[in-house]
């Protein structure tokens, strides 16, 4: 009686709900949706949306059990229910498709499938394994039922909101307290002044690398001093291969110095084993050379060879800007003169800076017959430029020139005409 | 109805002289400007939408080439099949100018190692999108290379 | 020699009459006969912009995708070309300017009142053609300012009543501003108006050399004490000497304020920041601006379009609306209005340079 009564109780619900909500899993028999979106709202609501309704799958898929089942006997383990996984079960649960090549084909064929095998490779995975269940897994970065691809704009993966997801933990100190690692890599990367923070987060430039493209997706782990170089090299690559046929190579190896980092950084923490890479900064004309903000001076002494030639790229370059400034002001000049300058404008910017930047990468050879050709050019490229300026201001000059001429033979005429207008009115009168 | 004592004639003689001759001389100083308009300048004409790269024989196989189109940098290659194909030259991430690279026999950005095939697709690296494309035609009879802009559809 | 050509023209042409009657010319002279020279000085720059204008057009491409290249290349490559495009831009300007002047002179004069009404009619008839002069050649150098100018400017004919769709795409030779905008004001700017203001200019000269120069009003009374000077060679003296002071400041401004070129008309990027329609009609521009959207049951825009179309339609008639003067009576509410008008220019020029 009980059983046949909550059976048609269920049918009519059902019905009412297929005819008022056709919604996304052929919900004509599915109990979990008929049951859960009272308790669970926020899950139904959001699954919707999620890359795997997209894909077709429903809740069954993930936990199991059998919808078709107008009851609590839909969750039973016989069906192969298999409920909300414990933390340190997600990686296994998420693999179960995510980790077979041949589920994953009919979705979406380029997706890797390494990423739990990655994942247990991580600090993570290492900590998850030791049995801390505090360590983020697939759905800590990921979400839970809100889950977007990684190119949608809404993912917590994509590539402008990884910061903020990454330190969603890593920038709680009450979180990060065990493991003994700083919390302010986040905020430095936030900061203006880094470059990598600012061409993403500013600049929309998804080009520029978030906290995953330098320490990896799932396989997350610091860089070590030996990898940095290789870290950046995978952008800036020809700077990484300047340095590496660099005198510097081998002595940073045997410092045991970060390559890129110990110059590049705001302000060095050598001795300090983390927040390495957060405080990347532009770099000026001052890390160069024998100044007070020079990196140089950190080993090199005055004399040796090191020194000079750190002098030496340090004057040519400062001297490059110093006339890369005159040009400007020059062509400029020029321009409020109202002269047509675009040409000038053109070398400059595909010339001279294309040049000039090009000089600056040849700074990482730290050997002065690599860099010397490239400053020439630089030279030659803006010598055209600041030729061209000049004459447009000596143009200028020439037409004024003309304006002085005519205006005295047509101030003559006029002379003329004055005193031809007072004869003929002397005539008249 | 003249007063003979106000205007000297030899007087009005040397006006009138001075007035032909101050105004021969203004005309001269417009004519000349107008003159020299008309004499054909050294760039015979106004650089519209294509750019002329000279004989096609100039350039080798499997080799790149930055040219000037408008105000923006261009690059011609030809490829090692002897095809030629022409981008814009500033690459689609930050404003660096891209290069041929001979060897991998795609187009590569020394800036931060963004590489675009052939085609000028985006391969790897930060380039968001593909190279915009211009078109090469190679004149029937000098065989030079003309450069235009292809149309495409912006909206 | 010289008398034999004279005297083998003359026999065919009768010229002998012509020289007579431009030795009898003579303009009156009088507290206001500087305001005489306007009208020379108007003449004076309409020969500079057909010469200049022919000359540009040794060069100039018209098209998307050459116009704004070959104005480059006039002013960069062709030698003397900055000087003619130069002289060109400003002579239009200075043209309105003593366009203006001299309407403005005749108003207060009340120069129009009969018989020289269409003396009047035909002046303000060209000072019309060449607000059109002036908006189609503004387009032609195809850059960002112009394009976007153009673009609002033709905008505002979508508010006539009735017509303003149509119009508007009559203009821009489409729904928007393109390389088929540009064919049209190059068309209308070489080949349609100047054969009109030709025309009229002829008949308003023609109508000047019949009727002679118009005198104050009341100094016709005493015959007696009238004084004149004789066309030839007295005032047209004067007239060359102007004109030439004229010549040496478009030099000047060519030299030291060279017309800019700016950048390439992109219709695909955002308008930029404070575009602005030439100074003659930002009074125009503005008043538009300023309107609410919404007057009554009308569109406030509509209304101010259809107020300019009314003023514009008063000026023209303006000889046949006043009577008074032409039967010698002077109204105070006509040198009120003009005041009026002038001052209402003069801010709304000034607001349209100040507002933003």
């Amino acid at each position: 009686m009980k059983k046949g009564f909550s059976a048609i109780f269920t049918m009519v619900l059902i019905s009412t709900f297929v005819v008022v909500k056709p919604s996304f899993c052929k919900p004509a028999s599915n109990s979990c949706v008929t049951c859960h979106q009272e308790i669970h709202e926020k899950i139904v609501a959001d699954f919707q949306e999620d890359v795997h309704a997209k894909a077709g799958l429903s809740c069954q898929d993930c936990h199991g059990g059998d919808p078709s089942i107008a009851s609590e006997d839909a969750m039973d383990k016989s069906k192969g229910f298999l409920g909300t996984p414990k933390a340190k079960e997600i990686p296994q649960f998420c693999g179960k498709c995510h980790s077979d090549p041949r589920l994953m084909l009919p979705f979406n064929p380029s997706l890797p499938t390494d990423q739990v095998e990655k994942y247990w490779t991580s600090r993570h995975g290492e900590l998850l394994k030791t049995g801390d269940t505090n360590v983020a897994t697939c759905v800590s970065c990921h979400g839970i039922h809100n889950i977007f691809p990684a190119n949608d704009a809404r993912s917590s993966v994509y590539p402008k909101n990884v910061p903020a997801t990454c330190s969603f933990c890593h920038s709680d100190n009450a979180k990060m307290a065990p493991y003994g690692i700083p919390t302010n890599q986040f905020s430095q990367y936030i900061d203006s002044t880094n470059v990598h923070g600012y061409a993403l987060l500013e600049m929309n430039d998804l080009g520029a690398p978030a906290c995953n493209d330098c320490h990896g997706n799932h396989g997350a782990l610091p860089p070590g001093v030996a990898q940095v170089g290789q870290v950046c090299t995978q952008c800036h690559s020809l700077n990484g291969e300047l340095f590496r046929n660099s005198p510097h190579k081998d002595g940073f190896d045997a410092l045991e110095i970060p390559e890129c980092l110990f110059c590049h950084q705001a302000s060095p923490e050598f001795d300090k084993p983390f927040a390495r890479g957060h405080t990347i900064v532009r770099p000026t004309n001052s890390l160069i050379g024998t100044g007070t903000n020079s990196v140089c001076i950190e080993c090199h002494t005055e004399g040796d060879p090191g020194w000079v030639t750190a002098v030496r790229m340090s004057q040519d370059m400062d001297s490059l800007d110093r006339r890369l400034e005159r040009v400007e002001v020059i062509i400029e000049k020029a321009e409020q003169l109202g002269m047509e300058v675009s040409d000038a404008k053109w070398k400059l910017k595909s010339e001279v800076l294309q040049a000039r930047m090009e000089l600056r990468t040849s700074i990482h050879s730290f050997n002065l017959e690599k860099f010397i050709p490239f400053v020439k050019r630089s030279d030659t490229s803006l010598d055209s430029v600041e030729q061209l300026g000049n004459e447009a201001v000596l143009e200028t000059g020439r037409r004024r020139t003309y304006f002085i001429i005519m205006t005295v033979l047509l101030g003559m005429v006029i002379i003329g005409l004055w005193l031809k207008i007072n004869q003929v009115s002397k005539k008249n009168d | 109805m003249t007063t003979q004592e106000s205007v000297d004639p030899g007087r009005r003689k040397f006006l009138d002289v001075f007035l032909a001759g101050s105004g021969l001389a203004a005309l001269i100083g417009l004519i000349y400007p107008i003159f020299k308009f008309f004499t054909p300048p050294d760039q015979e004409e106004a650089v519209v939408s294509s750019v002329n790269l000279g004989p096609a024989k100039d350039f080798p196989a499997n080799s790149g080439k930055i040219f000037r189109f408008g105000n923006k940098p261009g690059l011609i290659i030809r490829s090692a099949d002897g095809k030629f194909r022409a981008f814009s030259a500033t690459c689609t991430h930050l404003d660096c100018i891209v290069q041929y690279d001979g060897k991998a026999g795609d187009i590569w950005c020394a800036c931060h190692g963004g590489r675009y095939d052939i085609n000028g697709q985006n391969i790897s690296g930060p380039p968001p999108r593909p190279l915009d494309q211009m078109s090469v035609n190679i004149l029937p009879e000098s065989e030079e290379i003309l450069v235009t802009l292809e149309l495409k559809d912006k909206t | 020699m010289i008398d034999k050509i004279y005297s083998w023209i003359d026999k065919r042409y009768k010229i002998e009459q012509l020289l007579y009657f431009s030795k009898e010319k003579s303009v009156p002279v009088h507290h206001g006969t500087m305001w005489y020279y306007f009208g020379g000085i108007t003449l004076f720059l309409f020969i500079v912009q057909v010469m200049t204008g022919l000359f540009l057009l040794f060069y100039y491409r018209p098209g998307a995708d050459s116009s704004f290249e070959s104005v480059k290349f006039i002013i960069t490559q062709v030698k003397f070309g900055w000087l003619l495009r130069g002289i060109h831009s400003w002579s239009a300007n200075l043209m309105v300017l003593a366009a203006m002047i001299h309407m403005f002179s005749v108003f207060f004069h009340r120069s129009y009142r009969g018989p020289r009404e269409m003396t009047w009619v035909t002046g303000v008839g060209m000072l019309f053609l060449l607000m059109a002069f002036g908006f189609s050649g503004y387009l032609l150098p195809w850059n960002e300012l112009a394009f976007f100018a153009t673009k609002v400017g033709t905008d505002s004919a979508r508010q006539v009543p009735l017509i303003g769709d149509f119009l508007l795409k009559l203009m821009r030779g489409g729904s928007d501003v393109t390389g088929a905008t540009l064919s049209r004001f190059f068309g209308l700017h070489v080949s349609v108006l100047p054969p009109i203001f030709s025309f009229m200019l002829g008949l308003h000269l023609f109508f000047v050399q019949i009727q002679g120069m118009s005198e104050p009003m009341g100094s016709e009374l005493s015959h007696g004490k009238k004084r004149t000077m004789p066309f030839l060679p007295d005032f047209f003296l004067r007239d060359l000497l102007i004109w030439l002071v004229v010549l040496d400041i478009l030099i000047l401004l060519s030299v030291f304020f060279p017309w800019e070129l700016g950048v390439k008309a992109d219709p695909f990027s955002p308008a930029p920041a404070g575009i602005k329609p030439e100074w003659y009609f930002l009074f125009v521009f503005q008043s538009l601006k300023l309107l609410p959207p919404h007057i009554g049951p009308f569109e406030g825009e509509m209304l101010g379009v259809m107020a300019m179309g009314f003023g514009a339609a008063v000026l023209v008639l303006l000889p046949f609306l006043e009577r008074a003067s032409s039967k010698g009576r002077r109204t105070k509410l006509v040198d009120v209005i003009g005041v009026f008008g002038l001052a209402y220019f003069a801010v709304f020029t000034i607001l349209g340079y100040v507002i933003d």
